[in-house]
């Protein structure tokens, strides 16, 4: 007898989203750590080539 | 040296409490106000609950919130007064400063559940009496519990600029534990429990004190630098 | 930036790399093994399977508030700004992960206790933590200045972390009925294929937290560093 596959189905659903919400979260704060990371160092590179040299 | 610095921080708060009785009144009248709100919220004839029942989480709720104003209100006067670098400029050991605020705040929320209680018996009808010794030491230890994070922490949102805000998202989280332990032990108390059956929750509460304010003692001289 | 600084760049820079690499292989070989090798719990079925990320999740946000503690004290003690940088950079990943586990914890309760939220011990402290740690970043964020956040987030980062125990301690008692995993004698245990994957999982999420720490870390030392520029850049051009 091949047992009912319903409620792993229905289970299915909570695991699906739980990996997804764990995934966007780590992806989504990554992301926006590149994302500043980036952003810095832009502002960094202009500001050290606008000042004098002597600056360390 | 560390004692009579210790006092006499703890003595010109109170000193200054008795002039204008501005602390007192707030935290009296605010607890006085949620009680009445919670005799509303909690209509003991028509839910089927009794005040033993309840009674630890009303209790509790209106001594956490009225201890928060009392707390805020310890150092804002300081801010207002310009008096925040004069206590900093001390010539004692912080952590004397540190002690002798939180004695005071101690005292100050004692007084006002003080006054509190009675009138609670009046409200929800429960014999204060017959409870009172265990409820007593079940207060005193867990308000100064609260207090010694709290004091700490007073101190640190003071500075800060919404200090209002930041003081009970900082404190509550972190006296959870007094919350949890004074509550139940209420509820024992409240339920004719004897002090077997609560003792140790008293312990932990005091243990709880115990450890925030030697970590108050410690860490208080960093926070008044400037 | 000083000569210190851009030294410490650059070898986060290359931890980050290797990092990147060690994680993204162990990520795949978790994912592999938590939905193909492992079998399904018994009780549980196969929503059991959150437990691989979970789990590890809550690991890591107490490691997270555990280096945010040790960074509080070493900064007290030097006064070096960039033990504060660490425990800030660790505190948002608390932060982070605790809430990760406060949003898969309930997904996971739903089937199998019917409801979204038990006020059962572990969930409840992990709330309360988060709570503590969110106070911290807002305190931070309501400092006047950089020195004074550093000085009263350390204070907080040190009491938050020693409260950690207490407020676990004070909701086991109020509550408790967690699924216990881990039996040491006999009853539900694990099977070692499940605790395989688990310490799998529980690898690659630590090297993960090390690798975003690494990344905060060095964001939060370039923005110094712009800060520093900025402010010679006012005074030099005044």
């Amino acid at each position: 007898m091949i047992p009912p596959r319903e409620p792993d189905v229905k289970n299915l659903n909570y695991l699906f989203w739980a990996y997804t919400l764990i995934w966007v979260a780590l992806a989504g704060y990554l992301l926006t750590l590149s994302i500043r990371l980036r952003a810095v160092t832009s502002q960094l590179r202009r500001l050290k080539s606008r000042l004098p040299g002597d600056e360390r | 040296m560390g004692h009579s610095a210790l006092l006499t921080v703890c003595a010109k708060d109170l000193r200054q409490e008795l002039r204008t009785r501005e602390s007192f009144t707030s935290a009296f009248f605010f607890s006085l106000l949620v009680q009445v709100v919670f005799s509303f919220a909690f209509d003991f004839q028509s839910i089927g609950l009794g005040f033993e029942d309840v009674g630890g989480g009303i209790l509790w709720i209106t001594l956490t919130f009225s201890s928060i104003l009392s707390l805020q209100n310890s150092f804002l006067i300081e801010r207002e007064k310009n008096c925040l670098a004069g206590l900093v400029l001390c010539p004692c050991d912080p952590s004397a400063v540190y002690l002798g605020k939180f004695l005071a705040n101690s005292i100050f929320v004692l007084a006002v559940q003080a006054l509190i209680l009675p009138i609670s018996t009046l409200l929800f009808g429960y014999d204060l009496l017959r409870v009172l010794p265990g409820l007593a030491m079940v207060v005193v230890v867990n308000a100064a519990g609260f207090s010694a994070l709290g004091t700490l922490f007073a101190a640190i949102s003071v500075r800060t600029r919404r200090s209002e805000l930041l003081l009970p998202l900082l404190l509550l989280p972190a006296a959870t534990p007094v919350v949890i332990w004074g509550v139940k032990a209420t509820r024992l108390c409240l339920a004719g429990r004897d002090l077997g059956a609560y003792g140790y929750l008293v312990a932990l509460s005091a243990c709880f004190g115990a450890i925030f304010t030697v970590a108050g003692v410690l860490l208080f001289d960093y926070v008044m630098e400037d | 930036m000083g000569f210190r600084m851009e030294a410490l760049d650059r070898n986060l820079r290359r931890a980050e790399i290797l990092l990147f690499g060690a994680v993204g292989i162990l990520m795949i070989v978790s994912l592999y093994f938590v939905f193909k090798v492992v079998p399904s719990e018994v009780t549980m079925g196969v929503v059991q399977r959150i437990f691989y990320f979970h789990v590890p999740s809550a690991w890591v946000a107490f490691l997270g508030f555990f280096v945010v503690f040790l960074s509080s004290i070493v900064y007290l003690a030097t006064r070096r700004l960039i033990w504060d940088t660490v425990a800030h950079a660790a505190a948002e990943l608390g932060v982070l992960f605790c809430g990760i586990v406060l949003f898969t914890g309930p997904i996971w309760a739903r089937p199998v206790w019917g409801t979204w939220w038990t006020w059962e011990a572990r969930l409840t402290t992990t709330l309360v933590l988060e709570m503590v740690y969110v106070a911290y970043l807002v305190l931070r964020s309501q400092a006047e200045n950089r020195d004074q956040a550093a000085r009263l987030a350390a204070v907080v980062g040190i009491v938050g972390f020693l409260d950690v125990p207490i407020i676990y301690y004070s909701v086991q008692i109020w509550r408790g009925h967690h699924p216990i995993v881990f039996k040491s004698s006999g009853g539900q245990g694990l099977e070692p294929i499940m605790l395989k994957t688990f310490m799998l999982c529980m690898g690659t999420f630590t090297l993960f937290f090390l690798l975003l720490l690494a990344l905060r870390v060095r964001l939060g030392i370039l923005q110094d560093a712009l800060a520093e520029l900025k402010e010679h850049d006012s005074t030099a051009g005044a």
